[in-house]
This record gives structure tokens, sequence and C-alpha cells, in this order.
């Protein structure tokens, strides 16, 4: 896929409120915190000029959501598909948002005028993980993003929402997975108790804060038909596996649930 | 003069647009409509009860009464070189999965204080909450403000001698003095709404219902492929053979056990609401 017409204005909806789900990765998308509010309450100067923002934040989303999704669907593409993907459909992923585009604004003129509570959806939905998920079903996943939604979760979620498939897969960026595969020091920093015989040993790594090992033996879904090797010797090396998060360059071998084509709900 | 009327026209076409509300207004997510609305608390006790009930039935109707005539139940049930079907966590687990495969927020997990599985320990808010159901073993309801979403914490009973004997007799399980009905844990349930209506109630049950068929439907389709499968129908593990009931066999008996108590629940709620 190519690069997209104007991918140098960076983000063009970065700004928008519309899906409540801006870029942060603790957010779950279709959120809101905007607080309910009557027309009443806008008395003071500054009160008015936030109305104002929100009118123009609004209504400059409407415009790009509305009048660049052409039926090619390229005007608007943030980067390059990622591994794997080169060969979706735009609609694979972007499944179109509840009621008309007239409905949709309206709704959105009212959010911006404090008569609804929530921004709806303009356009397109946000991508959830159920969308990937109808494709990449791995009923076995050992670290499955619902189970990390758990309200325990939270001082982790804040370092990594591993509750959400696109904190690690950012679409559009060409690349595998969008870190360098450490991540799992927030929640593997106590692995005193593992006495696996492995060389060296968990606890040493751990001591160590040897975080750039651990997927040079472990995938991190489990979805391969592999066993963990014993030996830092036998492991994969460091540069192998990033050279696997960036490029996706297959690595881990054999996969138990390969991704379906199309989406299968 | 031209070109001012011109741009009244275009404004009030424009006004026209935005708000006259010829389309319905869209529904808001999470905003119960018009009509009896439930308090989340009490909706999660419907969703709660449900639980129970298929806990139960698949603890003493599958599992125990299963292992009797030969079946196994296993931790690592999903390995395919394991012909065993899930454990009662597991199979709520698998209820879990299924669950956020539906389009809906409601979620929920088990846990514990005294965990077999480490990953399975209370932390946080729901250590705090979890205390007062061991103090008073009522449940406990919060606020998750992170996420904007209704918490609810239920006690998970050992109902049957088969909790109480295997948790007891596990390597891992850092207790091995667990007695009969006593509380070992908490389902917590979570979903991003205050309150629903009776419709979305309704739904939720659908939901939580189609999730736990998912569940028992993923075990026969595993015990299909089993060398030797057990033979799939209307007749259960405690007739003395190696069986086990079809999905509609398995749900049927969940209905039979909790829709005269939801009902009667929801009718309760309606009266309240008036
Ligand atoms: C594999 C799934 C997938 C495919 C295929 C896909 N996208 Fe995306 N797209 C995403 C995800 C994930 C995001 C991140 C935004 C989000 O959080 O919803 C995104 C974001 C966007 C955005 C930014 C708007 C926003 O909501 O943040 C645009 C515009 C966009 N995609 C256009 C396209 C176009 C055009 C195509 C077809 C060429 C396409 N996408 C194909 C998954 C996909
Ligand atoms: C319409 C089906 C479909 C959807 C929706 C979809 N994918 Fe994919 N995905 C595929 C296919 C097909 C492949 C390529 C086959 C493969 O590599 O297993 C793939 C490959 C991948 C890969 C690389 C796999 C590898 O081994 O290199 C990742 C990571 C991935 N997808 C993540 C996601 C995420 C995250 C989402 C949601 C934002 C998503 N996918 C949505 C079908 C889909
Ligand atoms: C916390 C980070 C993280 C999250 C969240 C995450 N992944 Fe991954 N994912 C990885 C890493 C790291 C790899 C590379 C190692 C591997 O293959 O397991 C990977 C690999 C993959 C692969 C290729 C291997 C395979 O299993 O086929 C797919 C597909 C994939 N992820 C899809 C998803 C989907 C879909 C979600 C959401 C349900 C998701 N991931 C959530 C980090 C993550
Ligand atoms: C958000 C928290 C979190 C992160 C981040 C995380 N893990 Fe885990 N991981 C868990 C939990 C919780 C379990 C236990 C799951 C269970 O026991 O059911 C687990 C289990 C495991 C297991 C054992 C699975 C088994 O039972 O055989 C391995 C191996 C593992 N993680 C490796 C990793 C690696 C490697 C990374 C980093 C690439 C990582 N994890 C990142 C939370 C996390
Ligand atoms: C030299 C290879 C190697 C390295 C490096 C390694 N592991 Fe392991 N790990 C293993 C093996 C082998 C096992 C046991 C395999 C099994 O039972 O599947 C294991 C088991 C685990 C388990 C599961 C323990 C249990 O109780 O079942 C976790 C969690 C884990 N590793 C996390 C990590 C993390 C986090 C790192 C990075 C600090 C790491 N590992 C580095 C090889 C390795
Ligand atoms: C045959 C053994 C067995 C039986 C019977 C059994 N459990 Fe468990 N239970 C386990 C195992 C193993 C786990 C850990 C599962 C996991 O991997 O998450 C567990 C997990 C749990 C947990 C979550 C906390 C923890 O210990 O990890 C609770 C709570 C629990 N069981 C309660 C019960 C109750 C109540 C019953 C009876 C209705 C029951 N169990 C029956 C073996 C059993």
């Amino acid at each position: 896929m190519d690069q997209p017409l104007n991918s140098g204005s960076s983000d063009p909806l970065a700004s928008a409120p519309l899906n409540g789900a801006g870029e942060g990765v603790g957010e779950r998308v279709c959120r809101s915190q905007a607080p309910a509010r009557g027309l009443e309450g806008w008395s003071s100067r500054k009160d008015r000029r936030k109305v104002g923002y929100r009118i123009g934040a609004v209504f400059g989303a409407v415009f790009l959501v509305v009048f660049s999704w052409g039926d090619d669907g390229q005007v608007l593409a943030k980067g390059p598909a990622n591994p794997g993907h080169e060969a979706l459909e735009c609609a694979d992923c972007h499944d179109p948002a509840e009621g008309t585009v007239r409905q949709q604004v309206q709704a959105a003129v009212a959010f911006g005028l404090g008569l609804r509570e929530t921004p709806p959806a303009v356009g397109r939905l946000p991508v959830s993980n159920r969308v990937c998920m109808d494709c990449h079903e791995r009923k076995a996943d050992l670290h499955p993003t619902h189970e990390f939604t758990e309200p325990k979760y939270f001082e982790e979620r804040k370092e990594i929402a591993a509750d959400q498939c696109i904190t690690c897969h950012k679409e559009h960026s060409g690349r595998h997975v969008a870190n360098t595969g450490q991540f799992c020091s927030t929640c593997h920093s106590d692995l005193g108790a593992i006495d696996k015989p492995i060389q060296p040993t968990h606890p040493e790594l751990v001591a160590g804060e040897r975080w750039d090992t651990c997927m040079r033996c472990h995938d991190y879904h489990g979805n391969h038909v592999r066993e963990a090797p014993r030996t830092l010797g036998e492991a994969f090396d460091g540069r192998t596996v990033l050279r696997h998060l960036d490029s996706g360059a297959p690595l881990y071998g054999e996969k138990r649930e390969p991704a379906s084509g199309e989406r299968t709900r | 003069m031209f070109l001012r009327a011109l741009t009244l026209l275009g404004l009030s076409a424009l006004c026209i647009y935005l708000f006259v509300t010829a389309p319905p207004p869209l529904p808001e997510e999470g905003k119960a409509g018009a009509g009896t609305t439930i308090p989340m608390e009490q909706a999660f006790a419907v969703l709660a009860a449900e639980n129970d009930e298929a806990r139960r039935l698949w603890t003493q109707e599958i599992v125990g009464a299963g292992k009797k005539v030969g079946l196994s139940f296993d931790e690592d049930w999903e390995r395919e070189e394991v012909e065993a079907g899930p454990l009662p966590a597991l199979f709520l687990k698998e209820t879990a999965r299924q669950m956020q495969r539906m389009s809906t927020d409601l979620t929920f997990f088990l846990g514990s204080d005294a965990p077999i599985k480490e990953a399975n320990r209370f932390e946080g808010q729901q250590a705090l909450e979890f205390a007062e159901i061991r103090a008073t073993g009522e449940p406990q309801f919060f606020e998750d403000t992170e996420h904007q979403d209704q918490v609810a914490m239920f006690p998970d009973v050992a109902s049957a001698a088969a909790c109480v004997s295997c948790h007891n007799d596990h390597v891992d399980s850092p207790r091995d003095d667990w007695t009969l009905h006593e509380v070992m844990g908490a389902t917590t349930w979570t979903y991003p709404a205050k309150a629903v209506s009776l419709e979305e109630l309704l739904q939720l049950t659908e939901i939580y219902r189609a999730s736990t068929r998912g569940a028992y439907e993923r075990y026969l389709e595993m015990a299909a492929s089993f060398e030797d499968p057990p033979v799939i129908g209307d007749q259960w593990p405690r007739d003395g053979e190696r069986v086990l009931p079809s999905a509609d066999a398995f749900m049927e008996a969940v209905d039979r056990a909790v829709s005269s108590a939801t009902v009667l629940k929801l009718f309760d709620l309606a009266r309240a609401d008036r």
C-alpha cells in the first residue's frame, strides 16, 4: 500500500474529541469523560470560548471524516499497512458507525453544545479488539487482552495497556510490534518462585534486569508450536528478535491457530 | 444584498440540517432508555445468580459425576494431547472468553485471597472489597473510576465437597484447610453503566447464557475428538454411563434451574420502579 498523499500532516484527526479514544494507550474505546451539562450553564466568557472550541473541533472533525473517506479510501490512510495486512481492505477493520451521516453530525453538534453526554462515532467506529479477534481468534492466548481489563491491573495498564491490541500493534505503522518487547517487566518482576531449570535462572535474569532476554526464548501469545529453550546459547540472538518485532520476519515457527483472512463474526 | 440573502439562506439550511431532528437522534451507548431502569447492582445480582447455577451444574453434574464414569478434567485441558475438560474455574474463564467475543462491555473474573494460581490473587481495591466479603459474606459494589465501570463482587462458595478436597490437595494451594460452604473466592463483574433498562438486562442475560453455551459447546467439540468419544445426547453422567448431555440439554437444565428465579426478580424490579 502506498504512502497516503497527505501523510505529512501527521494525524488530521488526532485532536478530534470524536471517539473519546484519543491516542492514550490506557483508554478503552467508546468511553468518554464528558460531564453532563445543560445549555443554561454557559454563562462566563471562558465557557463560551470553550463551546466555541468544541463546536470548532467537532465541525473540523466531521468535515474531515465525512469528506475524506472516498470509495478507494486512500486519502487519509495513516501510513503503510502492518506486515501481514497488505492485502486487507480498509473496511475489513473500519466498520461504519451507527446511523446516517446526518444523525451522526447532529449528535456531534449536540455533544458540542453539551446536550449529549457522550460524543458519537462519526463516519467509522474505533477499531476494537473484537475486530482483530474476528480474524485472530486464539483460544489459548497466554496473555488474552480481556484478562487485563480486570480492575486489579490498574497500575500495570498505566505502563502498558495490555488490554488493547493496538497498544503493541499500532496499525498503519508498517511495523509488526510497536515496542522492543521488554514490557514483560511490568508484570513479571517477581519471578523468584520460578525454578525452571534454565541457564541463567529466571531470578538471575530479573535481578540483572535482563528484560531484553525474555523474547529470545518466549513468544508473547504462546501461539507457536515450540518449547522454550533452556539456555541463552540455544536462544535467538537479541538482534534477530528486534528484527522480528520490526518487520514481522518469521521467527518462532509454525502457528497453532493461524489468522483467518475474513472476519468470522 | 443578494450576498446577504444567500448567506442567510445558507445558514438556515445549515440550521435545519443540524438541528431539525427529522432523523431520530442517535441513541447513546450505556444510557438506559425510557421505561423501567434497573440499578446495575441489581442487574449484576441477576447475572451472578445465573452464573452460580451454571457453575454448580458444571461442577456437580459434569465434573463430579463425569469423573465417576471415566471422564477427565484437567488444568491443561486446552492442550491437544490432553483428553480432558476444563476444571470449574477454567470453565468460568472460558465463559468469560466467549463473552468478550460478543458485542458487550460486560466482563467477569474469578479470584481469591488464597489462590492456587498466583495470577488469580486479588490486589488493590478488589483485595479491600474481598476482605469485606470475607467479614460479612455479602456482595460488594464499587466504581472503577479509570474505566467509569460499575463493579460488583459476589462470594464464590464451596458448594460441593469436590471444591474443598481438590483445593486442599492441590500442590500449589496456599491453604489446605478449606471447609464446605466457606467463601473460597469471588467473581468480579464490570459494566460501564450505572443503570440499564429492563430490555438491556434481558440482553445481558442472553449474552451470559450464550457465553455459557459457547464454553460448553467448545468442550463437547473437544470431547468428540477424544480417542474414545463419549456419547452426546439426552443422558447425563449421573445416569451411570460415560455420556454427556448435548448443549441443548445442558442449557435447558440451566434454564430450568434459574429462569423462575430470574423472572421473579425481573418482576420485582419492574414493580419497585413504579
Ligand atoms: C488491520 C486493520 C486495519 C486496516 C486494514 C485499516 N486500518 Fe485504518 N486504522 C486501524 C487502527 C487499529 C487504527 C487506529 C485508530 C483507532 O484507534 O481506531 C486506524 C486508524 C486509521 C485512521 C485514523 C483515524 C482514527 O480513527 O484514528 C484512518 C484515517 C485510517 N485508519 C484509514 C484507513 C484506510 C483508508 C484504510 C485502507 C487503506 C485502513 N485504515 C485500513 C486499523 C486498520
Ligand atoms: C480481515 C481479517 C483481519 C483483521 C480484521 C485483522 N487481521 Fe491481522 N492479519 C490477518 C491476516 C490474514 C494476516 C497474515 C497471516 C498471518 O501472518 O498469520 C494478519 C497478520 C497480522 C499480524 C502479523 C502476524 C505475523 O505472524 O507476522 C499481526 C500482529 C496482526 N495481524 C494483528 C492484527 C491486529 C492488532 C488487528 C486489529 C487492529 C488485526 N490484525 C486485524 C487478518 C486480519
Ligand atoms: C502487550 C503487547 C501486546 C498486546 C496487547 C497484543 N500483542 Fe500481539 N504480539 C505481541 C508481541 C510482542 C508479538 C511477537 C511475539 C509473538 O509472536 O507472540 C505479538 C504477535 C502477534 C501476532 C503474530 C503471532 C501470532 O499469534 O499469530 C498476532 C497475529 C498478534 N500478535 C495479534 C494480536 C491481537 C489480535 C491482539 C489483541 C487481541 C494482540 N496481538 C495484543 C505483543 C502484543
Ligand atoms: C500485563 C501483564 C503482563 C505482561 C506485560 C506480560 N505478562 Fe506474561 N503473564 C501475565 C500473567 C497474569 C500470566 C499468568 C497467566 C496465567 O497464569 O493464567 C502470565 C504468564 C506468562 C507465562 C507463562 C505461561 C504459562 O502458564 O505457561 C510466560 C512464559 C509469560 N507470561 C511470558 C511473558 C513475556 C515473555 C512477556 C513480555 C514479552 C510477558 N509475559 C508480559 C501477565 C503479563
Ligand atoms: C533461556 C531461555 C529463557 C529465557 C531467557 C527466559 N525464559 Fe522464561 N522460561 C523458560 C523455560 C524453558 C520455561 C519453562 C517452560 C515451560 O514450562 O513451558 C520458562 C518459564 C517461564 C514462565 C512460566 C513459569 C511457570 O511457573 O510456569 C514465565 C512467566 C517466564 N518464563 C517468564 C520469563 C520472563 C519474563 C523472562 C525475561 C526476564 C524469561 N522468562 C526469560 C525459558 C526462558
Ligand atoms: C478438580 C479440582 C478442582 C475442583 C473440583 C474445583 N477447583 Fe477451584 N480451582 C482449581 C484449580 C486448579 C484452579 C486454578 C485455575 C487457574 O488456572 O486459574 C482453581 C481456581 C479456583 C478459584 C480462583 C482462585 C484460585 O484458587 O486460583 C476459586 C475461587 C475456586 N477455584 C473455587 C472453587 C469452587 C467454589 C469450587 C467448587 C464449586 C472449585 N473451585 C472446584 C481446582 C479445582
